[in-house]
């Protein structure tokens, strides 16, 4: 079937299997290899993009979703000032996410503070999305509240 | 690596009427909800799905309704848990918003279906389970003699295993019974500790040193739910507070009839263990918390 979509800022007219994941066609068919999942579906949370800006784990949406959405991959967000919020909490905070899971938990930390969650068993409900133990729950809260005043003071020094 | 497969066609029917013809023509098209089931299988793409067509529900407005009224609620098989919690939370009985809760963060729940959970061939979450002890029911429209026909099932018909009639789920209802105790509590991942994963969902009411109608599912990754009148009763048949004892003994019976049912792990025993031991506790505080009227 015929898709068409935006991929890191690129409109693309793509001829796909109806029921290709989308992992398997930013792999095979845009080239960017991005994730380090190797999980086929068993939910290890190593595969997040953002789709119209929500996250989502790439390997449950198929082809047939992702006509007409605009998807943001890691290797577009860490040009962006919202990556840069969150690099600086990993420094204040002292803690950053193991290289393996590094790009999928800095999109699921943008969209909690994108959403403004600040409430701890919410975050903490998000933060199960992910299967890799390397980081501590309560340094990633700190982060996510860290990333959030740091965007807000950004935000309010450009107004 | 792919090349010469075939890319299943897509139909996407917005009314119940476009339905019945697709199906019609395509006995075997797979009905897509919220694909969290079939995304997940090992052999999901490249599969033998490509052989079938696909039938996407999402766009069917008629399976998004959500309503209510004093008695129960209702709403449509493609409603997520995700809007299922942020249109009931208020108004759902709390062991089945407690259970959505428990699945994972609005990744998930965004993306997994009422339907799609109870529509599975094979029971992967918790959900069924819970709905089961409330009494709650689904609509299977199906095709007979070239027409749509509906009929409602209870969920407990289910067995746990997950064969449903053929056809489509529609919509599911709940009743509203007041409960004023209710209780859910799941260890491990359904999706990734297929093994280790539990879940238990008890409803009743407590009443003087007694739990009246109790309710109770043990649910586990594969093998779907169990319900059981006769777990229900040794639970009924407990005087609370209850000794030491008579919770040692009462767990033995019903991880007995548990194993009679289904063939769990040494770990899912234990964890289903600690989990009535930590309900029969709470039941037991609760009780000796109430107030009694005294007589003169």
């Amino acid at each position: 079937m015929r898709v068409e979509c935006i991929v890191d800022g690129k409109t693309l007219s793509l001829s796909l299997n109806s029921n290709k994941p989308l992992s398997l066609i930013l792999a095979d068919d845009i080239g960017i290899d991005t994730f380090s999942s190797c999980c086929s579906g068993n939910g290890c949370g190593n595969c997040i993009a953002l789709v119209d800006g929500n996250a989502v784990l790439s390997c449950m949406v198929p082809a047939f979703e992702i006509n007409g959405k605009t998807i943001i991959t890691f290797e577009s967000f860490k040009k962006t000032r919202n990556y840069q919020d969150i690099a600086k909490a990993y420094d204040a905070v002292k803690a950053r996410p193991c290289p393996i899971c590094y790009k999928s938990r800095t999109l699921l930390f943008e969209s909690i503070i994108a959403r403004g969650v600040t409430k701890e068993d919410e975050i903490m409900r998000e933060l199960g999305t992910i299967e890799c133990a390397c980081m501590d729950a309560l340094d990633e809260i700190r982060i996510i509240r860290e990333a959030i005043e740091i965007r807000r003071r950004r935000r309010v020094r450009r107004s | 690596m792919y090349e010469g497969l075939r890319s299943p066609n897509i139909y996407t029917p917005k009314v119940m009427p476009e339905l019945s013809p697709i199906i019609l023509e395509h006995p075997n098209a797979t009905f897509w909800a919220g694909g969290t089931d079939l995304m997940r299988k090992k052999d999901g793409y490249p599969s033998k799905l490509g052989e079938e067509e696909i039938i996407y529900l999402g766009e069917m407005e008629e399976l998004r309704r959500f309503q209510r009224n004093d008695r129960m609620i209702e709403f449509g098989s493609m409603v997520t848990l995700d809007e299922f919690l942020s249109v009931a939370r208020s108004v759902a009985p709390e062991v089945l918003t407690k259970n959505i809760e428990s699945i994972g963060g609005r990744i998930l729940t965004k993306r997994i279906t009422i339907g799609g959970s109870l529509g599975a061939n094979v029971i992967k979450s918790s959900i069924p389970g819970t709905l089961a002890i409330l009494d709650a029911s689904y609509e299977v429209r199906f095709i007979k003699r070239k027409r749509l026909h509906s009929k409602w099932y209870p969920i407990s018909y289910m067995n746990g295993k997950g064969t449903i009639p053929t056809g489509l789920i529609t919509h599911v209802r709940i009743p509203l019974y007041e409960r004023n105790y209710q209780f859910f509590k799941s260890t491990g991942s359904f999706v990734r500790d297929k093994d280790g994963a539990v879940a238990v969902a008890f409803v009743a009411n407590l009443e003087q040193n007694q739990v009246v109608d109790p309710h109770i599912s043990f649910s586990y990754p594969e093998i779907g739910f169990i319900t059981l009148r006769e777990i229900d009763n040794a639970i009924q048949s407990l005087r609370f507070p209850s000794s030491p004892g008579e919770t040692e003994n009462t767990l033995k019976i019903v991880l007995e009839m548990i194993r009679q049912e289904g063939k769990i792990s040494p770990l899912q025993q234990e964890r289903t263990k600690g989990i009535l031991k930590e309900i029969i506790g709470e039941v037991n505080v609760k009780i000796l918390s109430t107030p009694t009227t005294g007589t003169k």
